[in-house]
């Protein structure tokens, strides 16, 4: 297992998003078994996630994989069907809160949201070439990379085990 | 100032100020506008590279050179200013390119270059060019039109230049023209090819002036040569008239020549009473005639401005006393006093022309009794000043008929009388008053005239005096006795001697002299007519002083040898006679034969006087022997045994002047020569002598005259010793 520093309240806000995950996943297990996949480079000194340390990651908080590297999220752009989950399974925000969120953090001088790759596709190929990247796709899209990518644990499942958090179209 | 200068430099200013502000606007673009502009375009590349750096991170992340040229597109959009933009990988590959590429590479670009980098870790890097084309566009058009601009200056310049001269070269012709005209070169013109049409005007108007000047100038000069020839006719008519009155004076002057001779020649031959009567009065008519003619002939030299005067020391009283002389007889025939006075401190001596004193003198007192019936004609001399100049006065004072103010304006017109009744009363040629006021002036004095008619008539001469007379004490301290002289006399002579200081003491009878007063006194004056017993009785009187006589115009010398004091008196005779500085006043002798018989050759071709003046000089006592032209004349002087010449001017065959030079010229220059000359005008003595002879007598001859000049030229008396 890796080891993740997450702040605590990071931490409590993942915990209510992974119940809701939870929720969600548990409805869109039975019936629509696509989800989202974690991806990340294969040099990457990280095996699994947790949700929360996925929500801190993706406000803005600065992580290291094992070797130190510091991790680089990428997010799709805003509007997408996965960028729209994402938020509201992981961040535990609407996409209307999520930008007032990021012009708060910028008025504080904080941090900077992660950078957002124009297609999946992209992404992927964004994932596959730097070294500590870290991204999400549908995780159907995974399959044709191979061994160019590594798909995250969350919360020690991956996707299409029981009880994986990030699925797709999950309320 | 100069207006080439003003023109050049105002037309300098001009340019001097356009290429000022030239430099100015683009000092102003490339230090200011430019350099914005650059920033501007070098912030623009910035703001790209910056935007690409972060734009670039996923594509060149990703690798995928798709998405990085799409990054491209976005980001460089559609600015002027970029030229082109190249991505390298971080093996610096490069992955993608947009813009220019090598070939088409803007000059001097401005390139920004950004790493692209992702957490420090380093994807690749981005560089942008943008180009300068709008700088340089912009530098090149300002320079295009300065270069313009320059150009359109110059045209200014080179036109103003040329209009600056297109105005001076026309003016510098007309000042040319001006000073041509101004030296007399009428026939210059300026040329018309004037490009200002105002100057062309003007230039075009001073021509036509100057041909107006030329026509004028060529009709001045037509009269010019009329009226040279008019005053050529004019003088040639005037020197023909000299000549003519030359000839005349000489034509009448050799008859009447003659006339006067026989006259002469006659008196000494024995006639009776009647005859004498008859020669008297051809004489006296002869006399006259002489007189018009002199007159004729002096107003002649006097308009021919020949009239020449001399100026000698004459001794007035002497002068005055031959004038009044002369007139003693008329005035007593008429019956009229002639008193004459002079102020005691009149001058002895004036420098004056005797003659033409003499002469003026003559006529003024001579009309004076001429024009007086009875009363008396008073001849007075004072001291004077003429324009503040010392001067003596002789005024001529008579109580006759006088003149009006209209005939006082014409009197000294010549040829003018009273009127003309008056001419038909007293006769003359009236030539005597215009002769004499021109002979006063030509003397450097005035005659002036003031008359009332039915008054009398006083006319004044004066004329400049440079020497001094003796003054108000020249005399004092020294006594005078007048014996018996008589009231008027002795008025005058008193007066005078008084006026210098004199005591003066008069007794009336002369035989009665006190001779108390004899002691202290230093003359004794007695009258000329005092009984001569009784003056040699006061002479012999002891412890008498000096006696003098003081003698009257008319009286004859007396018969013993005592200083003289004449009347009129003058300061200067009673100064000389009472300091005892008297001068013997010698009786004239009568004509003495000459000390020495002279062999005389005459040269002369009329008869007549060839026989009176042979006459004169036997009478003279020389030997004559006479010739009748040059030619003998030359020849008997050759052939020697002659001791004088005298040669008349105009003869037949050899003139006079050719035969003395004929004489000079063989080596006879020790025979005197005396011209016999009818010519009377002035230059005549001149052309004598350069003839080289030694003097001139001017004709009709006179005995006393020509007596003289033989005695003078002859030579003195030789001595023999024998």
């Amino acid at each position: 297992m890796g080891v993740l520093r997450a702040s605590r309240r990071a931490g409590q806000a993942a915990i209510l998003a992974l119940a809701g995950l939870v929720l969600g996943a548990s409805a869109a297990d039975a019936d629509e078994p696509v989800a989202y996949a974690v991806v990340v480079n294969p040099a990457a000194q990280v095996r699994d996630v947790s949700l929360g340390e996925l929500s801190s990651l993706y406000r803005g908080r600065r992580m290291e994989d094992g070797d130190g590297r510091v991790l680089v999220p990428l997010n799709h752009p805003a509007g997408t069907a996965a960028r729209t989950d994402f938020d509201r399974v992981v961040l535990g925000m609407t996409p209307d809160e999520v930008g007032r969120f990021w012009v708060d953090q910028k008025m504080r001088g904080a941090s900077h949201p992660p950078r957002t790759a124009g297609s999946a596709n992209m992404l992927l190929r964004f994932v596959a070439n730097f070294p500590a990247a870290v991204g999400y796709v549908e995780a159907d899209k995974v399959a044709g990379m191979g061994d160019a990518v590594r798909v995250l644990k969350v919360d020690g499942k991956l996707p299409g085990e029981p009880g994986y958090a990030l699925a797709k179209g999950a309320p | 100032m100069r207006l080439r200068t003003r023109l050049f430099a105002f037309s300098f200013l001009q340019l001097l100020a356009l290429g000022a502000l030239f430099v100015l606007t683009g000092y102003l673009l490339q230090q200011g506008i430019l350099p914005l502009v650059e920033d501007r375009i070098r912030h623009q590349a910035i703001t790209v590279a910056e935007h690409l750096s972060t734009d670039l991170e996923i594509p060149l992340g990703a690798q995928d050179e798709a998405g990085v040229r799409e990054a491209l597109a976005a980001a460089t959009g559609e600015d002027p200013d970029f030229a082109g933009a190249v991505v390298k990988g971080a093996d610096g590959t490069v992955v993608a390119q947009l813009g220019a590429g090598d070939g088409a590479k803007p000059s001097r670009p401005v390139v920004e270059s950004r790493d692209v980098n992702v957490e420090g870790y380093r994807l690749g890097t981005v560089e942008v060019m943008f180009s300068r084309r709008r700088i340089d566009d912009a530098q090149r058009w300002f320079l295009q039109m300065a270069a313009v601009a320059g150009l359109a200056l110059a045209m200014g310049a080179l036109v103003s230049f040329r209009f600056i001269r297109a105005i001076l070269d026309p003016m510098n012709r007309i000042m040319e023209f001006a000073r041509h005209l101004e030296e007399g070169h009428l026939e210059r013109r300026i040329p018309p090819d004037v490009a200002v049409s105002e100057l062309k005007a003007l230039v075009g108007q001073l021509n036509r002036m100057a041909d107006g000047l030329e026509q004028r100038d060529a009709q001045l000069e037509l009269q010019r040569d009329d009226l040279a020839a008019a005053r050529e006719a004019a003088l040639a008519a005037s020197k023909a008239k000299s000549n003519f009155l030359a000839n005349m004076s000489h034509e009448i002057r050799t008859p009447l020549n003659g006339i006067l001779g026989v006259c002469d020649l006659l008196t000494d031959t024995s006639m009776d009473a009647v005859q004498s009567d008859y020669l008297r009065t051809m004489r006296v008519s002869a006399d006259r005639l002489l007189v018009v003619i002199n007159d004729i002939l002096d107003i002649s030299k006097i308009e021919a401005g020949k009239m020449a005067v001399e100026r000698v020391r004459v001794e007035l009283p002497e002068l005055v006393r031959d004038v009044l002389r002369l007139f003693a007889g008329a005035a007593a025939d008429k019956g009229l006093r002639l008193r004459v006075e002079a102020e005691a401190f009149t001058p002895r001596f004036l420098q004056t022309d005797p003659t033409r004193l003499t002469q003026v003198l003559s006529n003024l007192v001579s009309n004076a009794i001429k024009f007086t019936n009875e009363g008396e004609v008073a001849v007075e001399i004072h001291l004077d000043n003429l324009s503040g100049r010392a001067a003596v006065r002789l005024s001529v004072r008579d109580e006759g008929i006088g003149m009006s103010a209209e005939q006082l304006a014409r009197v000294f017109q010549p040829f003018e009388q009273g009127d003309i009744s008056t001419t038909r009363r007293f006769g003359g040629t009236g030539l005597g008053l215009a002769i004499s006021r021109n002979l006063v002036n030509l003397m450097g004095g005035e005659l002036r005239v003031d008359s009332r008619a039915g008054e009398g008539s006083r006319f004044d001469v004066v004329l400049p005096s440079t020497e001094q007379g003796p003054h108000v004490d020249t005399l004092s301290g020294h006594r005078v006795v007048l014996a018996g002289i008589r009231s008027a006399e002795a008025r005058q002579v008193g007066r005078v001697l008084r006026d210098l200081g004199a005591e003066v003491v008069e007794v009336a009878d002369a035989a009665a002299v006190d001779p108390l007063l004899f002691s202290g006194t230093d003359v004794l004056l007695v009258s000329a007519r005092a009984d001569a017993g009784v003056v040699r009785q006061l002479a012999e009187q002891p412890g008498v002083p000096p006696l003098a006589v003081l003698r009257g115009l008319g009286c004859p010398p007396g018969l013993e040898a005592r200083p003289e004091l004449l009347l009129p008196v003058f300061g200067a005779d009673a100064v000389d006679l009472v300091l005892g500085q008297r001068r013997v006043v010698a009786a004239q002798p009568a004509l003495p034969r000459a000390e020495r018989s002279l062999r005389v050759l005459v040269a002369e071709d009329n008869r007549i006087n060839q026989m009176l003046v042979t006459r004169m000089l036997e009478t003279l006592g020389h030997h004559v022997k006479v010739v009748a032209n040059g030619r003998l004349a030359v020849d008997a002087v050759m052939a020697g045994d002659v001791d004088l010449v005298l040669m008349d001017i105009q003869m037949p065959e050899m003139d006079g002047l050719e035969a003395a030079r004929a004489i000079r010229r063989a080596g006879q220059v020790a025979v005197p020569i005396i011209a016999l000359t009818a010519n009377a005008m002035q230059g005549d003595a001149e052309v004598c002598l350069e003839a080289g002879m030694n003097d001139y007598l001017t004709k009709p001859v006179e005995r006393a005259k020509l007596a003289e000049a033989v005695a003078r030229i002859g030579g003195p008396p030789s001595v023999d010793l024998g």
